[in-house]
């Protein structure tokens, strides 16, 4: 478009199209406009046949428009909506348990990953591992040595009774976890469904823990399961932590 | 003989509608349902080509616009939001509909490369040229980039005005009229044949 105030001024194909729908009728700012192309267009008639297409192009429009559905069709659409939120809210109540459930999860593998922390020639896991951070850990400490304050104590593994229900030996609770990371993890969405495991994962009880503190190391101890099982290793609270 | 006329009934506004429904009151959400469902229909069965998917975009776009009430802040009209999601979830639609079908057409190898004409149940007295029509309007339409059939469609078939068209897109008004511009010269080229009958 060139200026509007000289005798070249040609108004652009789509100012021509707005003031062919009605946008300028609307605006009494836009009256001068108007009338410039009302003048424009007396002046140069083959200009009319643009907007005689676009006309033609909205009658087959409108010689076309769509059929309503019937109201049953629209009494079954309406049911549907209806019944959506329903189903909505339980998917929300169902994300919650799975929040509480991967916080669970998380727990549990804390417990796994500590169970085989620093354990040699322990199978490593291949998959994605979670890196997790437990808080407030128990503290396990065993009696000091004699001549170094320290020695290894080592506390037998009683007869587990099968019969016996075995006492859970909680290592951390789920608000003592806080995953850091997932190293490995390929996937970046979450998985919903129902959980694997409800409730707490018993990966050993205190029957089958032997408690010994390191030789050179007072600020750790050393926890050591009967048999094969895996070695709990957890750095004692210190003060520095909450710095 | 004294005549008598009938005040017609105010009609409840949206936004009162609205009011309502957030108070617990189902009906009222029904209301806004039959006001628009219409105008929304005829919107997603332009972008969509049909009424089976046109139905599904409608259903799904209520539902986003039911579950998202507490995000409509009244910048805009509701019958313009309502549109844009309506929109929204037609071209997810279609797009979904578009991947299936290349699927399909890839399994089915290259001898039914010819598209499946979609569902439509319409009366039989509109007549064949009116079907004929319309079939070619859709094919048109559905060679428009997205922006400029949602664009045209918006206005053409909810008969909104530039404004409530960049409104209801999130567009400048300069926009809107440039998407209108190339969108009916395209849709005019591909047409022809019709446009002289």
């Amino acid at each position: 478009m060139t200026s509007p105030h000289g005798n070249s001024w040609t108004p652009s194909p789509e100012l021509l199209a707005a003031y062919a729908d009605g946008e300028l009728d609307e605006r009494p700012y836009l009256a001068h406009r108007r009338q410039q192309i009302e003048a424009w267009l007396a002046q140069h008639p083959e200009a009319a046949a643009a907007l005689d297409a676009n006309a033609e192009l909205s009658r087959l429009w409108s010689a076309t428009t769509p059929v309503e559905p019937a109201p049953a069709t629209w009494a079954r659409v309406w049911t549907r909506i209806e019944q959506a939120p329903k189903r909505v809210k339980a998917k929300h109540w169902s994300a919650r348990l799975w929040l509480a459930g991967i916080a669970a999860l998380g727990a549990a593998a804390a417990v796994l990953v500590v169970l085989l922390r620093d354990k040699p020639g322990e199978i490593v896991p291949q998959g994605p591992s979670l890196q997790v951070q437990a808080k407030a850990i128990p503290k396990v400490e065993g009696p000091p040595d004699g001549a170094t304050g320290q020695h290894p104590v080592s506390v037998p593994a009683p007869k587990l009774n099968p019969v016996e229900e075995p006492e859970v030996l909680q290592v951390a609770t789920s608000e003592e976890v806080e995953i850091l990371r997932i190293a490995g993890a390929d996937i970046d969405t979450l998985v919903v469904g129902r959980l694997p495991v409800v409730g707490p994962i018993i990966l050993l009880t205190s029957q089958e823990v032997e408690v010994r503190p390191p030789v050179n190391d007072q600020a750790r101890t050393e926890v050591r399961m009967a048999g094969s099982s895996p070695m709990v290793w957890t750095p004692l609270p210190n003060d520095d932590d909450d710095l | 003989m004294a005549v008598v006329t009938a005040a017609a009934p105010v009609a409840v506004s949206d936004d009162l509608l609205l009011a309502r429904f957030a108070e617990g009151e189902r009906a009222a959400l029904e209301e806004l349902f039959q006001r628009y469902r219409g105008l929304a229909y005829r919107v997603a069965h332009r972008l969509l080509g049909n009424e089976a998917d046109a139905l599904d975009a409608v259903q799904e776009g209520f539902i986003k616009a039911l579950l998202h009430l507490d995000g409509f802040q009244h910048r805009s009209t509701f019958k313009t939001w309502l549109l844009r999601v309506v929109s929204n979830a037609s071209l997810d639609l279609g797009r979904q509909r578009a991947r299936r079908e290349a699927q399909t057409l890839e399994s089915l190898g290259h001898g039914e490369r010819e598209r499946q004409e979609p569902v439509t149940l319409e009366d039989p007295a509109l007549g064949l040229q009116r079907n004929d029509a319309r079939k070619a309007i859709d094919k048109a339409l559905a060679q428009l980039p997205e922006a400029q059939r949602e664009t045209f469609v918006l206005h053409a078939e909810a008969e909104l005005s530039y404004r409530e068209v960049a409104e209801t897109l999130g567009i400048s008004i300069g926009t809107v009229m440039s998407r209108l511009y190339y969108a009916r010269r395209k849709l005019r080229t591909h047409l022809e044949p019709w446009m002289k009958r």
